[in-house]
């Protein structure tokens, strides 16, 4: 086939493309598209990866790091001016690493520590950040960012008619407490067992490089401090939760490392023994505002 | 390597380059299998080993059946080559299959060690099942070509008679990357005839774009993103869908499992154009199959069509009465469904097809339907609708088997769907699995029989001109989605086969 018939084949297709990407850039740029927060867990994180890579100069006040645990709490939650690089499904150590990459004035770094830091970093996430490629054409041209991919554009604008916030935050109940009660029991009898020796090898692990990661980012200037999200009563109690909080202290002694103060004692709600309801999870983040930044 | 991957772009553009360079004319096959043998390696080097042997064992047996000049011979070099290569399947496969299956025969207690321990332990080199199938198409399809010609020449015959050149073109058969890891299936028939020099100018660039485009579109923004969502049909997040949720989920998953493998073929097949080589037809737009028989001589060609005739014609096909053919379609399902991996719900869900497809036959429902002159086009339609919702619903409660293929926790989802009757739909879930389903049903209306009138009607009064710059301007959106609203890349659900 001649060289000029290729051409002629694609030049339609390629036209379609440029006029696509020019006239959602202009909806974009004209504020008619709102940005979604993300559809799914993956490209939840994927946002909020991305928004603190492309924030503006605005100092940050607070960056939270660490599991789904803490991923929902709200930036929000907590004060103007914080950053969640949470992540859920993943683990503190990519968050570490995005801070650890970052070039940000120092402040408070506040981190989640506990037994899901066995996830280990997230390096798939942390290369599609960083692809050198792609992270300047996401910074010139926003449109490919995840927080502007149509399909999840369309769905969260559909969603905002549906589930507005402060419904949820009013809603203070387990949404299904018989589940809820199944799952916990399932996480008590599976967590009353001791860590076999290779998780708690890899815990262990984990965290020595962890605290590696925090001793630079102490000597750069940033202020670290640890916490850990409270749970269903039941699963507190369990063998695994007092080996890897023993496990922890010792790693990390409070006396070199500051920790957050216990939260209030009170019955904070869980939708599955581990993850905090949104209503509580907000408490939580009034407590870390009171307790960091009041 | 994924054919998403930066790292596959830059192998794939290098050897493109190198291979139509004119002073590489000569080596172009040399260069496309070292490509390949580095995409296979690429994640685990240790198992290109395997692939290295199977390719010198089938080498070697069809040469053997090519040039032994007596009968006996020629089978029994056949017969080795089937054999060994369903004993490579058989071990690397299903050996922890079956030595579980006699360890709990046998109830022995004590803990298993050495050799037995290793088969427990084998690692499971990918795309085993396509290379061992095409190694076998390799020696029974050169026995056939030997049985019709008593007295091989090289005209009519693949194997060439220097048996270097026979065993890189072996290689190359086997190996050659955009089919390796997940078909299609190639028949030597068809595949050894195309070796030889390709001429850029020769390619058809607009059978390369088309595939290229639909193929990653369909991979990348419809599987891509539908995996998000049908993850929930795992254990034990589908505990908490109710009905309605996780029959849509399922929907989803039927759309997401052939958007993720026809996408695959489909730039298999685009990459293969690019270098010269043309690729069967995986996929011809299976969910609008009005029965069974029809689904499979639509869905995973490369792969029906080898049953049918390496497996289903040698076992007497339907030529041996109605009881042997009925047990034949059996067989022949129950031996593919295992084919996809090594539990019992692969041999459940052949089963659950191979039923399907005899009682089907038994009934006469596998047949075309005979225009019948006094019925309405819409009650034709109506009809063929109705098929095509029952043939789909079958085939999808078939794909639990895949997502969930522990059969206990398969029951616990259909369980959930007969229980959870009450629960409220969850639209977060529903309305993202039906906008990426879209395009998947999209694809397949136009090829609807009762569609087909209407739409040939209303593009009639348009010129080819316009129907031409329509095509390529869904090629443009397509291609801008890709840009805009890809997935986080996953491996290809048919690379665990």
């Amino acid at each position: 086939m001649h060289q000029k018939s290729i051409l002629r084949q694609l030049i339609i297709p390629v036209a379609t493309v440029c006029a696509v990407l020019m006239l959602y850039q202009t909806l974009i740029w004209a504020g008619l598209l709102n940005a979604s927060d993300g559809i799914t867990q993956w490209e939840n994180n994927v946002v909020r990866a991305q928004r603190y890579l492309y924030r503006s100069n605005e100092p940050i006040r607070l960056v939270l790091v660490g599991s789904s645990l803490a991923n929902n709490i709200k930036a929000s939650d907590i004060a103007p001016n914080v950053a969640n690089l949470a992540m859920a499904g993943g683990a503190t150590q990519t968050g570490l690493e995005m801070i650890r990459r970052d070039t940000a004035q120092p402040s408070i770094l506040l981190v989640e520590i506990n037994d899901t830091i066995d996830r280990q970093e997230d390096s798939k996430l942390i290369a599609s950040l960083y692809d050198p490629a792609l992270y300047w054409l996401r910074m010139w041209v926003p449109i490919f960012r995840e927080e502007y991919r149509p399909a999840s554009v369309f769905v969260s604008r559909l969603r905002r008619f549906s589930d507005s916030e402060s419904r949820q935050l009013a809603n203070r109940a387990v949404a299904n407490p018989g589940l809820l009660d199944a799952e916990v029991a399932r996480l008590v009898a599976e967590r009353n067992t001791p860590f076999t020796l290779e998780r708690a090898a890899l815990i262990r692990s984990e965290a020595e490089g962890i605290k590696v990661r925090l001793l630079i980012l102490r000597q750069a200037g940033w202020r670290v401090v640890l916490f850990d999200l409270p749970r269903d009563q039941r699963i507190e109690n369990t063998t695994q939760q007092k080996q890897v909080r023993a496990m922890l202290y010792e790693i990390f002694p409070p006396d070199q490392y500051e920790w957050l103060p216990a939260p209030p004692a009170r019955d904070w709600l869980t939708q599955d023994g581990l993850h905090l309801i949104r209503a509580d999870a907000h408490d939580f983040g009034q407590f870390i505002y009171d307790q960091l930044l009041k | 390597m994924l054919f998403t991957s930066t790292e596959f772009l830059v192998l794939f553009l290098a050897t493109c380059g190198l291979y139509y360079l004119p002073v590489s004319r000569n080596f172009q096959v040399p260069i496309l299998i070292s490509a390949s043998f580095v995409f296979y390696a690429w994640s685990s080097p240790a198992l290109l080993i395997l692939l290295l042997a199977s390719i010198l064992i089938n080498a070697i047996t069809s040469y053997k059946v090519a040039y032994a000049t007596e009968r006996p011979r020629r089978l029994f070099w056949a017969t080795t080559g089937v054999i060994i290569n369903l004993s490579i399947l058989a071990i690397f496969k299903y050996g922890a299959l079956l030595l579980n299956l006699a360890l709990g025969a046998t109830q022995s207690g004590t803990p298993v060690e050495g050799a037995l321990f290793l088969l427990l332990h084998l690692p499971l080199p990918i795309g085993i099942s396509f290379y061992t199938f095409e190694g076998i198409s390799l020696v029974v399809d050169v026995l056939r070509k030997r049985e019709q010609a008593p007295i091989l020449t090289n005209t009519d015959s693949y194997v060439d008679r220097r048996l270097i050149t026979h065993i890189r073109n072996t290689a190359f058969f086997v190996a050659f990357f955009p089919h390796l890891i997940a078909g299609p299936i190639l028949k030597a028939h068809s595949f050894y005839p195309q070796i030889g020099i390709k001429r850029l100018n020769e390619v058809n660039w607009l059978l390369v774009f088309r595939s290229l485009v639909i193929g990653y579109f369909l991979k990348m923004v419809v599987a891509d993103n539908l995996k998000d969502y049908t993850f929930w049909i795992a254990y034990p997040y589908y505990e908490t869908l109710g009905t309605i949720t996780g029959l849509v989920l399922l929907f989803g998953y039927s759309m997401q499992i052939f958007a993720d493998f026809a996408g695959y073929s489909l730039i298999a097949i685009g990459l293969a154009a690019i270098l010269g080589y043309s690729l069967m037809n995986n996929f011809n737009f299976p969910y609008i199959s009005r029965s069974l028989a029809e689904f499979w001589r639509r869905w995973h060609i490369s792969l029906s069509t080898w049953l049918r005739e390496y497996l289903y014609f040698p076992l007497g096909g339907n030529r041996m009465g109605n009881a042997r053919t009925y047990a034949n379609l059996i067989i022949v399902m129950v031996l593919g469904g295992m084919w996809h991996g090594a539990a019992w719900s692969y041999a459940v869900w052949g089963l659950f097809h191979g039923i399907g497809l005899a009682i089907e036959r038994l009934l006469g429902l596998d047949k075309e339907p005979l225009a019948n002159t006094t019925q309405a086009a819409w009650q034709r339609g109506l009809i063929d609708g109705i098929r095509v919702l029952a043939v789909f619903s079958f085939v999808s409660v078939g794909w639990v088997l895949f997502k969930l293929p522990d059969f206990q926790q398969a029951l616990g989802f259909f369980a959930m769907l007969a229980r959870d009757i009450r629960s409220r739909p969850n639209l977060s879930l529903i309305v993202p699995v039906l906008i990426f389903s879209a395009p998947v049903i999209l694809y397949h209306l136009p090829h609807f029989p009762p569609l087909q009138k209407p739409i040939a009607n209303l593009l009639n009064g348009r010129t080819l001109a316009i129907r031409n710059i329509a095509q390529d301007v869904m090629l443009g959106i397509m291609l801008t989605l890709i840009f805009l609203n890809s997935g986080s890349s996953q491996a290809f659900i048919y690379f665990q086969f």
